[in-house]
């Protein structure tokens, strides 16, 4: 599909737009992930409205403008975004494959002490998966780990 | 882009008239719909993902990060079936993400997670 030229388009209105235009695109990738050791695994879910959006390509902002704004959000001082602007104006990126897409996700939406260091422990802190590779009832949910078995 | 209307104010023939700032800050800026087990969705706007953080445990994160940590998400389930009373509750957000959790509470237990179906709204000023 054509999309329109939305360099300097509010991403609101990208989103809009996507959401009447595109189909939503339902991912069978997951990302499970530890953060922390008391805690059980948390698994990512794609949103597929999103994922068209990544998919089509020109709609999403590049993944280091989050990682701007999260700085911004870091400091003690922080009350509201005045960089809100990089998601709007910066050039929107190009179309994804549907994995180059997860990978972008991942820098977005896990935590970058997880993503950064995912093979540094004994064992992998993150893994992606198809949903199909997740237990298949929640009786035991919370008990959820990611197995041993991938250290090698 | 194509179809773009710019007005300050909307008029009715007879009910009177409305500022477009109403709609612009009215309108909910995230909203997502959440089956059983937070392990997938049905349908959103303006949601990059879900977290499934355990049971009853969910975390949704946005696309267009909200102005500042002081939007509004609204939080709901569905009852149906349910033996007890089952609450749809925000546990913290950011600009860019909510976190909730769908819980109950009985005589001999204090905030009991369980999964649920859930529904996010969220209001507030844009980034």
């Amino acid at each position: 599909m054509q999309i329109p030229d939305f360099k300097g388009t509010h991403l609101w209105d990208r989103l809009c737009w996507a959401k009447e235009n595109l189909e939503p695109y339902q991912s069978d990738y997951r990302v499970v992930y530890e953060d922390s050791i008391d805690e059980c695994a948390k698994i990512l879910v794609p949103d597929p409205n999103w994922m068209a959006c990544a998919l089509q390509g020109g709609i999403l902002p590049p993944v280091w403008v989050y990682h701007e704004l999260a700085k911004d959000e870091a400091q003690p001082d922080f009350k509201k975004h005045t960089r809100g602007y990089l998601l709007h104006e910066t050039q929107p990126i190009e179309a994804m494959t549907e994995e180059e897409a997860i990978e972008y996700l991942i820098m977005k939406d896990v935590p970058q002490s997880v993503w950064q260091t995912w093979d540094e422990g004994n064992r992998p802190k993150m893994v992606i998966c198809k949903k199909e590779q997740l237990p298949q009832t929640r009786t035991w949910r919370n008990a959820w780990r990611i197995s041993d078995k991938l250290a090698a | 882009m194509a179809g773009k209307i710019i007005a300050d104010t909307l008029e009715h023939s007879t009910a009177g008239s409305v500022t477009t700032d109403y709609v612009v800050n009215g309108s909910a800026k995230a909203w997502i719909d959440i089956p059983l087990g937070a392990a997938s969705i049905n349908d959103s706007f303006n949601v990059s993902s879900l977290d499934d953080d355990g049971t009853g445990d969910f975390g949704v994160n946005v696309t267009n990060s909200f102005g500042n940590a002081f939007h509004v998400p609204t939080a709901s389930n569905s009852n149906a079936s349910s033996t007890v009373l089952v609450n749809c509750v925000v546990d913290s957000k950011t600009t860019s993400a909510i976190e909730a959790s769908t819980i109950y509470v009985s005589s001999t237990a204090n905030r009991t997670f369980i999964d649920r179906d859930a529904h996010i709204t969220s209001h507030g000023d844009l980034a």
